[in-house]
């Protein structure tokens, strides 16, 4: 490996790790918000969404493990060097997918909440959705 | 409309149909390039949404066997990819692509993306 190489996958390391930590604190606010929202769920019996909102937390709990993964990543050694950098430029798109998974299956619920006792739910539904707007705008501007 | 929609990612998969079912389209779906080549003859729809990111035979060379074969060349294939980058949407027309779109979608945008291949296969 030469040394722009190394210099290269040094720079790349940072960057990730300083993106990472700067989505760490609405990430954890988008985990608070699914459980907030969950809960209400639960309490006003909206028992159909319960599959959904599963998998909106499953999404959030993965991103949650990736970004604590990649802040506290060591830079990766010269011969794993290569295969890292190769493999970094799927990163970006590891964060968006859990994102775009809770965003999905919110505005999913969205179109079933408009109407009924659900339509409690929808100011809580709104913020993980924007939370979740946020943290894929912080992705693709960083 | 019947659309074969075909994409590997489970999540994915389940959000769009679902979106898309309620908005009155029929959707079958495929879970690889390879089933997703199979499907195209014996599912006979009439507009694919091809993942190019596939497991098997990926997106591109699905799409190239499909536009390859005369019983199924006619049917308009929407690509769809997860990376907004330069150059994809170039190569997904270049596979045979009639129209490409990204992902995270876009559901209204899609939707006219996919009417307008209704409009000019009725004719109107």
């Amino acid at each position: 490996m030469d040394l722009t190489s190394a210099a290269r996958i040094g720079q790349i390391h940072r960057e990730m790790a300083e993106l990472c930590l700067a989505l760490k604190p609405p990430v954890d606010e988008l985990s608070d918000q699914l459980g907030r929202l969950s809960r209400k769920a639960l309490e006003i019996g909206v028992s159909d969404a319960a599959a959904d909102l599963d998998r909106m937390c499953a999404a959030s709990d993965r991103l949650q493990a990736l970004t604590a993964e990649l802040i506290g990543a060591p830079p990766p050694a010269a011969p794993e060097g290569r295969a890292w950098l190769a493999g970094h430029e799927h990163l970006r798109h590891d964060l968006r997918t859990p994102l775009n998974a809770v965003r999905g299956y919110g505005e999913l619920l969205m179109e079933d909440w408009q109407e009924g006792g659900a339509s409690r739910l929808m100011p809580e539904l709104r913020q993980v959705i924007a939370t979740a707007n946020q943290l894929l705008s912080m992705i693709d501007d960083h | 409309m019947k659309i074969l929609l075909v994409e590997d990612n489970e999540m994915n998969r389940d959000m769009l149909s679902r979106r898309l079912v309620r908005k009155g389209y029929e959707i079958v779906m495929a879970v690889d390039g390879g089933e997703g080549v199979l499907m195209s003859v014996s599912a006979s729809p009439e507009l694919i949404l091809m993942d190019m990111s596939l497991p098997v035979i990926d997106g591109w060379e699905a799409t190239r066997r499909i536009k390859g074969a005369p019983e199924t060349r006619h049917i308009p294939i929407i690509g769809l990819t997860a990376h907004a980058m330069a150059g994809d949407r170039e190569k997904a027309l270049e596979a045979g692509c009639d129209e490409y779109d990204t992902k995270p979608i876009e559901l209204e945008r899609l939707i006219g993306k996919i009417e307008s291949f209704r409009s000019k296969t009725s004719g109107g």
